[in-house]
């Protein structure tokens, strides 16, 4: 069984990222499973410190990430300082030597905290506070240490392929650490060639380049942390993150008409749709046989009031639709979504939730926006709060979203995180058709008609007309109506349509399978049951695995809340609520529909999300008797 | 029957546009004339009440689609035009209008209109403007001048007000019109030619609040407006791109004035792309034909879309 956890850390904008991805790829073209997360800060290229931290195996998922990785590439000092205690002992970290001289002080881009907590750490130990002595307390800590003189190793690499421009060589280091990375890993240099093409897109001489530096650095390294020799994988698989995952996800749900205004992380989401315009179709009929392709309009609009309007006004036109957004952005929707439900109108939601209250942390996780989902949006009204746990689960949920935006024309939020949205994989291709597309039909008449949308239904579904479509004429109104859909106030009728509306909360409870409701995982007569949502999925799941008799319930259907399913699951269980927020929220909710009161919670709030490690140390101390648990590790 | 006479035998009225519940309005409201005249063009045009639709925020004039019989959507305050925009380009074979008063349209929704104009979607814009917010009793609207102090006011308007039109025209809005809602058939004429217009089209109406706005009478309205009809030579349509400079200038002089407000058209270009067009030619040739509104998405069930190909490029 092969295991190894990584992670690659520079400058932000000086390819990180491009070094990330090329090592994904190139372990994932050796017929490996990948995945992991990008962390960064609001900022685009000023210096900040960036990286992506994941984890490679032989199978699939290939577990959690923990506090601590075996393999540290590190593209500057600053990216020493930053993760001095984040490599594990028997780990490996490659750095640059010719930054051994430069203090701690000289990175002016470290967080000035985190400069003020390492000098005190440093005096402590006695350590020098310089990227050396940095280096030096890591080896007295158990790590290895390759270090490489960077610019050296490039100019000499440089003069062998004509490259002798300082600036050019600089742009090198990404592929340099990555080469590195793949001899340490044992990984043949013909899959960082793949990797390199592939990150380097469409730049064929750069490309060439690079792959000529991969070659000659990863002659230089003899050490071995693993040695992945290549695969035949076990199945077809994907590269994706967790944005275009669920951007995919829509599309193969149906829907065509995508509203948004920018905002992180959320954006890579409808623009991942858009550059995959127009979208290939299978010669279903005739006509999409003759067409191969279809569109879908994305739109960008002046901001998130319009986005969520314009998605509104599609879906009453019967495209389905959809926006998306982050915390900041739901604000401005909130009146709308309100409305989606009072005029019913089916709208999927998005929300790549981020670390707030208000700007907050742009950039960074957290798991404080579940009552906000929930009770958004004035007055009573059914809507829908689906949260994933991983990335695969939020491709599937998406095409669901669609189908219960469409069905039961209510607002749909689909609650996913920046940790997912920059989760990268390589995963198990899913199967795309394995979730029916369930499209209602609208009546159509023959002749033009007057006709009551809002018809009191058993149900409380409205009957499905469409402009231009059903040859009907109908009123679509936000007030409280008559079922022909005017306004009317009086006292019988308000309560007959509030009624109305409210009872496909039943319908939904009704033909939501349980699945969607709640997951639980472990031993059926567990005494122990870690309670949480979202995307701790699968750091709970690897803990799980270290944890035997404790039992795992994954809360997914937020809304409606699936009371009874909870229920039965925790009644007579000692309950460990573990969630990304500072009140345990998901705890308070469970009490509020069940009166099961949690035994214990873990909760963290620093940006980062839980990991593994987090999961563990939870139940350790709460196997102690805490009640409550504060996780503040930082990777 | 012949094919012709089932035609001229089916043309609807104006009474076919009637809905089933009578207007709330205040007695003597401008607004009445409004509704008229757009019933009198939706049966000149012979306009299909099923695929007709009028949508619009919140106020007194926003009540305007429960009266009409065609589709339509009476959403949130301020919201109209993205409602519509959405709701247009969902399926573009729809005749999409938006009613709003200066309030919903250009102080909650002000946004809007700039978005609007920006991408020229083909659709019309009706403000029915009368400088007050009438259904919270009167209070100052975005048009009603600095100092000003209508009844409901407990002091002068401390606002400037700003020119609905002027903004429209900086927008990029193709179609800048105004009428005057007491002249039925007049704002029936200018509506029309709106509704014709291939890109987005506003009509500024001056529509008195007879309750609340006790400054901006008829009698106030009628002092100052005058037709470009009458004007010799007024011709507002852009007919080549070179005269588009010019064109405009023309129009924000008469935009501008203070004194006599101008009814009829005063800027119509149609050379401009409309959002559809521009659409069609950068995105998807394939969207007039099948807009998302009317794309089959599956077949028994099944996704129509080609995941494998759609992906092929991350597929490994």
């Amino acid at each position: 069984m092969v295991e190894v956890s990584f992670l690659v850390g520079g400058p932000q904008g000086k390819g990180v990222e491009t070094a990330s991805i090329m090592l994904i790829y190139a372990v994932g073209s050796a017929g490996y499973y990948v995945y992991g997360r990008r962390e960064f800060w609001s900022n685009i290229a000023g210096g900040r410190h960036s990286y992506f931290v994941g984890k490679v195996a032989d199978r699939w998922p290939p577990g959690g990430i923990g506090n601590r990785v075996r393999l540290a590439l590190f593209m500057d000092g600053h990216a020493v300082f930053e993760h001095i205690f984040h490599v594990e002992r028997g780990g490996v970290a490659v750095y640059n030597t010719e930054e051994d001289g430069k203090t701690l002080e000289s990175f002016t881009m470290i967080s000035r905290t985190a400069v003020e907590r390492l000098s005190e750490f440093f005096k402590r130990q006695g350590v020098e506070p310089t990227v050396k002595g940095a280096v030096e307390y890591m080896k007295s800590q158990g790590v290895k240490v390759v270090g490489l003189p960077f610019n050296k190793v490039l100019l000499d690499v440089g003069r062998k392929i004509g490259v002798t421009s300082p600036v050019m060589l600089s742009r090198f280091v990404n592929t340099l650490v990555v080469a590195v990375g793949a001899s340490l890993l044992g990984l043949p240099v013909e899959y960082v060639e793949r990797g390199v093409a592939f990150a380097l897109g469409r730049k064929k001489e750069v490309i060439e380049q690079n792959k000529m530096v991969a070659a000659e650095v990863g002659k230089l390294v003899t050490e071995r942390v693993e040695t992945l020799t290549p695969r035949t994988p076990e199945t077809k698989r994907i590269y994706w993150n967790g944005n275009e995952a669920v951007s995919v996800g829509k599309i193969v749900g149906g829907v065509r008409f995508i509203s948004f205004y920018p905002i992180t992380p959320s954006t890579d989401d409808p623009m991942f749709a858009e550059r995959k315009l127009a979208y290939p179709v299978l010669p279903a009929t005739e006509e999409l046989k003759a067409m191969e392709r279809v569109g879908a309009v994305v739109l960008q609009t002046e901001d998130e009031l319009a986005a969520i309007a314009a998605a509104a006004g599609a879906a009453m036109a019967g495209a389905r639709s959809a926006t998306a957004t982050s915390g900041p952005g739901m604000s401005l929707m909130a009146e709308t979504i309100s409305m989606l439900g009072m005029a019913e109108l089916g709208v999927v939601l998005t929300l790549w939730s981020r670390a707030g209250p208000s700007t907050g942390l742009a950039t960074r996780t957290g798991q404080h926006d579940l009552f906000y989902s929930l009770f958004i949006g004035h007055g009573e009204f059914p809507k829908i709060v689906l949260a994933s746990g991983d990335i695969e689960e939020a491709f599937y949920d998406a095409i669901k979203a669609a189908n219960w935006a469409d069905k039961y024309q209510v607002p749909v939020i689909h609650l996913v995180d920046k940790d997912l949205s920059n989760t990268f994989a390589v995963m198990p291709a899913p199967d795309p058709y394995s979730v029916k597309v369930e499209r209602p039909q609208p009546v159509v008449f023959q002749e033009e008609k007057n006709v009551n949308r809002y018809e009191i239904t058993k149900d409380g579904l409205p009957v499905r007309y469409l402009p231009g479509i059903s040859k009907a004429v109908y009123h679509v109104v936000s007030l409280e109506h008559d079922p022909e859909g005017d306004p009317d106030e009086d006292a019988e009728m308000v309560k007959k349509m509030y009624d109305k509306r409210m009872r496909k909360i039943e319908t939904m409870m009704r033909e939501i399978p349980d699945e969607d409701k709640v997951r639980y995982y472990g031993p059926a007569n567990a005494d122990t049951v870690i309670v949480s949502w979202g995307t701790t999925k699968p750091q709970i799941l690897s803990a799980l695995g270290r944890l035997p008799g404790v039992g795992y319930l994954q809360l997914r259907l937020l809304y409606p809340f699936p009371a009874d399913l909870v229920r039965r699951h925790l009644e007579g269980r000692r309950t460990l609520f573990v969630e990304g927020n500072y009140t345990a929220q998901s705890s308070l909710l469970v009490r509020m529909y069940t009166g099961i009161s949690a035994d214990g919670v873990a909760v963290k709030y620093n940006g980062r999300p839980i990991t593994a490690d987090d999961v563990l140390e939870a139940y350790e101390r709460f196997a102690k008797g805490e009640k409550r648990i504060e996780l503040e590790w930082d990777l | 029957m012949t094919a012709t006479t089932v035609k001229i035998s089916l043309k609807r009225t104006p009474q076919d546009y009637k809905w089933t519940k009578p207007p709330e309005w205040c007695p003597g409201c401008g607004h009445f004339g409004i509704l008229q005249a757009l019933l009198q063009v939706f049966a000149e045009l012979d306009m299909d009440p099923t695929r007709t639709v009028l949508v619009s925020g919140i106020g007194c004039s926003s009540r305007l689609p429960h009266y009409v019989r065609t589709v339509s959507a009476h959403t949130i305050h301020g919201r109209a035009i993205p409602f519509a925009i959405g709701l247009k380009l969902a399926n573009p074979s729809l005749e999409v209008m938006v009613v709003g008063g200066d309030g919903d349209l250009f102080a909650i929704g002000g946004n809007h209109i700039l978005g609007a104009g920006r991408r020229n979607v083909d659709f019309t814009v009706l403000l029915m403007d009368n400088a007050v917010y009438g259904l919270t009793r009167g209070q100052a609207g975005p048009t009603l001048p600095l100092g000003m102090q209508p009844k409901a006011l407990s002091k002068p308007n401390p606002h400037a007000d700003l020119n609905p039109l002027l903004v429209a025209l900086a927008s990029g809005f193709t179609f800048i019109a105004r009428a005057y809602s007491y002249d039925i058939k007049y704002t029936a004429k200018i509506i029309k030619e709106a509704v014709l217009h291939k890109g987005s089209a506003i009509v500024q109406i001056f529509s008195p609040c007879v309750t609340y706005n006790n400054i901006m009478t008829r009698e106030w309205y009628e002092k100052r407006v005058y037709k470009l009809d009458n004007e010799p030579g007024w011709d507002p349509v852009v007919h080549d791109e070179k005269e588009d400079y010019e064109k405009r200038k023309r129009a924000i002089e008469k935009i501008l004035d203070p004194d006599r407000f101008a009814l009829g058209i005063l800027y119509k270009n149609e050379l401009v792309p409309t959002f559809e067009e521009r659409y069609a030619s950068m995105y998807d040739p394939n969207y007039p034909k099948m807009p998302p509104a009317i794309q089959p998405v599956e077949k028994d069930g099944r996704s129509v879309i080609d995941f494998y190909r759609l992906m092929a490029d991350r597929l490994l």
